[in-house]
């Protein structure tokens, strides 16, 4: 079947079997390679992307619900001004991220940041609660997304 | 400000995680195990097996059929008997995952379930003195217990990808050591260890327990390649999750207390439940006895270790190695001890501890670099620790006499711990490295360690300081073929490296202008007059270094609804030389969460502690020590000390349930 979606920004269209997942599809037909495949179940998150401006675990989505959507993944995002404030928050918080949940943790802070710049405790506490990996504690990752909602604030603010 | 490129790297998703992402097709692999624990395979019918799906099992294995590590031979799929729920009995891989997972489940297993389903036991006695005349004729008695149970470790979504080209094996796994790796997947294989590659991805704060299910999903991985020539990629968790358990342990305690306060002698009875396998059990044994006896020192004691063997998936090492079950308990008895007597707990342990500080525990010989009080006297202050307890323990005293229910009942605890680095054994291999200078100024060091990415980094940073030198080639592994002596596995091996790495820096900085190119330097690690280490006798210096911390962690616990509701913790950890101060803050930090989550057994959306870590060096020569097992040995005990303040009740299982605090608390 044939679906067509905006993916980072751009109109795309992909020929693809029904049963296929939106992790497979984004990975091996548009290699987005920052969509990490670890569990296939919504377990780890760290296949997150944003459709439609909120994160959605891909390995839980069907790829033909990409239909007609506005889809986001780390490789997009990376190119945009803003990202560079999320780099900054995280290298300040000394964050010490694995690979694995390193792409995930970034796009579900940008999500954050796009709803506010002054997220509350449950607001952060989701966020980082949304990406589940062993590698840097939750307290790290709360300061680190705080530090980067400061550094969007104060970029936003010089402007 | 300078923004590390690594970690946008890894958050713009370019730092790839390599174990999938070899681009075109894989195959993917999957794992079809054993449902039943115990057993005889009688029979396997296989359905006609599809177009592009291949599929193994162990008559397919061309060279050894185990993988050895630590004294076990763990099979790499079940061929007659069963020894574990879960065992791989085939390994399959197909284009198409959907249709290897159908495939699989369509298998028919024709097994003998064995009637005898009780757990292999061997037991040994650690004795010394005379502990029976002691106990019959001791002031008073004092008993404790502890209950950790067994537990399957989190998190194992990693498998391994292989890739086959021009008959070299290219293995991708998560894994610290890549040689042991490839060592077991070159013996599996009956192939030269040269035909085959391993990159491995770090394990990101997990512990290196990861070290034989690595090797096991990687050597699976190749079989699977082998066959069907084609890179596969082997997902562990799909019909039967794959992954090691971590042992626990049953602890029951018996120690009899002389006239004036000190500990004469303990008698126990301690039991470790592992799975079917436990790889490098002496060692693990001998750190929980280690962790049992760091508490006090104690001359007569008598206890009796049995190691039951469930038919559960093979164990590995917690993340303190075994420290963290024994640990706990000698913890819990000196609390209960210096309550019964009526005296601090530190205080008590100060006291009671050998007057001419040669011993530390059962015999063990005290370290030189052993902390003075002064060294924790600034983590009691900043933990505000004797007001904070005085307090806490007027209400705890004086709970009765209040006409309304508080809102809450505080509580605070300190521990003490230390943990050892490098070597345990005596039959310890040599550790040694060496340095050649040559003529076109690059420096080659060889070492028989292997090292992490992070760890070599670090020490072409220290050639550059000390020799300015910037073209640093590392050779690791020394030829030795796998790591299978568990001096290299258990201890924290950097502390030794870097400390000879150091020395023969400093040796050719002061050899480079005075001699002719090249120059070779080789250090070897020298025990001196150290005693060896004895296991029969629980005596001698079983490390290389130590590294020290003390741990304070406050709760608060809800009158209402008996739930912890707020924890503190504060650790200051005597790690030695810093090498990445960044990355030494980071994981004592992790690991530190880590093992609250653990302890408190409460989902992580309830524990965002504040965590403060400070670190000190109590040593005057450059010694680096590990510092990210001590949380796991200081928060538990800590933690376990401040419910006692906050509940009123001991804490005899760990992690501590929910159900603990609310029933049959006698204060609540």
């Amino acid at each position: 079947m044939n679906i067509s979606f905006q993916l980072n920004g751009k109109q795309v269209q992909a020929d693809i079997m029904p049963h296929l997942r939106c992790t497979e599809v984004l990975r091996e037909t548009f290699h987005c390679f920052s969509l990490r495949c670890r569990c296939d179940n919504s377990d780890c998150g760290s296949c997150m992307i944003l459709v439609d401006k909120n994160p959605v675990y891909a390995c839980l989505m069907a790829a033909f619900e990409l239909q007609n959507h506005e889809v986001w993944t780390i490789e997009g995002i990376s190119e945009q001004d803003g990202f560079h404030d999320i780099v900054a928050g995280f290298h300040r918080a000394n964050a010490q991220l694995c690979i694995h949940c390193a792409p995930a943790r970034a796009l579900a802070t940008q999500a954050l940041l796009e709803q506010s710049l002054n997220p509350t405790w449950k607001q952060l506490t989701d966020t980082a609660m949304s990406v589940n990996c062993g590698c840097t504690s939750l307290p790290c990752i709360i300061r680190a997304i705080t530090c980067a909602a400061r550094e969007r604030a104060r970029r936003q603010n010089a402007k | 400000m300078t923004v590390k490129e690594e970690l946008s790297d890894k958050l713009s998703g370019r730092a790839l995680y390599r174990v999938y992402n070899l681009k075109g097709k894989n195959y993917q692999g999957r794992i079809l195990g054993s449902p039943t624990a115990r057993g005889r395979i009688v029979g396997i019918k296989l359905p006609p097996l599809p177009e592009g799906i291949c599929v193994i099992g162990a008559k397919d294995i061309p060279g050894a059929d185990t993988l050895d590590i630590g004294g076990c031979a763990i099979p790499i799929f079940a061929s007659g008997n069963i020894l574990w729920e879960g065992q791989p009995i085939l390994a399959a891989a197909g284009g198409d995952s959907f249709a290897v997972e159908e495939w699989l489940s369509k298998v028919e297993l024709e097994i003998e379930q064995s009637a005898d389903a009780q757990p292999e036991e061997s037991e040994f006695v650690r004795r010394k003195g005379s502990p029976e005349k002691h106990l019959n004729t001791a002031a008073q008695i004092v008993e404790e217990s502890l209950l950790i149970p067994y537990r399957r470790e989190p998190e194992h979504w990693d498998g391994a990808t292989c890739k086959l080209k021009d008959e070299s094996y290219h293995l991708y796994t998560v894994t610290v050591w890549p040689l042991f790796v490839r060592a077991c997947a070159a013996r599996v294989l009956n192939v030269s260890p040269n035909r085959v590659k391993v990159s491995g991805s770090s394990p990101g704060g997990r512990h290196e327990g990861y070290i034989w299910h690595s090797a096991y999903m990687a050597v699976i991985a190749a079989l699977l390649s082998k066959k069907a020539d084609e890179p596969v990629y082997l997902n562990a968790g799909s019909l039967h999750s794959v992954g090691p358990s971590l042992p626990g342990a049953d602890i029951k305690l018996r120690a009899a207390i002389r006239e004036d306060g000190k500990l004469s002698a303990l008698e126990g009875k301690l039991v470790i439940n592992a799975g079917a396998l436990l790889p490098f059990a002496d060692e693990i044994i001998d750190r929980v006895l280690l962790g049992l006896f760091s508490f006090s020192t104690c001359l007569h004691y008598n206890i009796k270790v049995i190691v039951r063997r469930h038919p559960w998936y093979p164990s590995t090492f917690g993340p303190a190695a075994g420290l963290e079950l024994g640990f706990p308990a000698g913890e819990l008895l000196a609390a209960r001890i210096a309550e019964t007597l009526k005296v601090p707990v530190e205080q008590w342990k100060q006291d009671s501890s050998d007057a001419d500080n040669s011993l530390m525990g059962s015999g063990i010989v005290r370290p030189r670099d052993y902390p003075s009080p002064a060294l924790f006297d600034d983590l009691l202050t900043r933990s505000d620790y004797m007001r904070k307890s005085t307090g806490y323990n007027h209400v705890f005293f004086n709970r009765g006499k209040f006409k309304r229910l508080p809102e809450f009942y505080h509580g605070i605890g300190t521990a003490k711990a230390w943990f050892g680095n490098s070597f345990i054994s005596s039959e310890l291999e040599n550790a040694g490295l060496s340095l050649t200078l040559d003529k076109q100024g690059i420096l080659l060091v060889s070492m028989q360690s292997e090292a992490s990415g992070v760890l070599i980094d670090i020490w072409k940073g220290m050639a550059t300081d000390i020799l300015g030198i910037d073209k640093v080639l590392f050779q690791v592994g020394g030829g030795r073929e796998s790591c299978s002596g568990a001096p290299v596995i258990l201890g924290s091996h950097a502390a030794v490296y870097t400390r000879l790495l150091d020395m023969a820096l400093k040796q050719l900085a002061k050899q480079r202008f005075r001699e002719a190119l090249p120059i070779t330097i080789e250090k070897n690690l020298r025990h001196g007059s150290r005693p060896e280490w004895s296991r029969e006798n629980l005596a001698g210096a079983p490390f290389e270094a130590y590294s020290w911390g003390m741990g304070v962690v406050e709760v608060r616990l809800s009158v209402q609804a008996s739930v912890v509701e707020s924890v503190r913790i504060w650790l200051q950890i005597d790690g030695g030389q810093l090498l990445s101060y960044d990355k030494a803050a980071a994981e004592a930090e992790n690991a530190a969460a880590a093992a609250l989550e653990w302890c408190s057994s409460k989902p992580r959306r309830f524990l965002l502690p504040l965590i403060d870590v400070q670190f000190s060096n109590n040593s005057e020569k450059f010694r680096p020590k590990g510092v990210s097992a001590l949380p796991w040995l200081l928060v538990p005990a800590a933690y376990i000390k401040a419910l006692r303040q906050a509940s009123g009740r001991f804490i005899d299982q760990l992690p501590v349930q929910p159900e603990q605090m609310r029933m049959g608390s006698p204060c609540l």
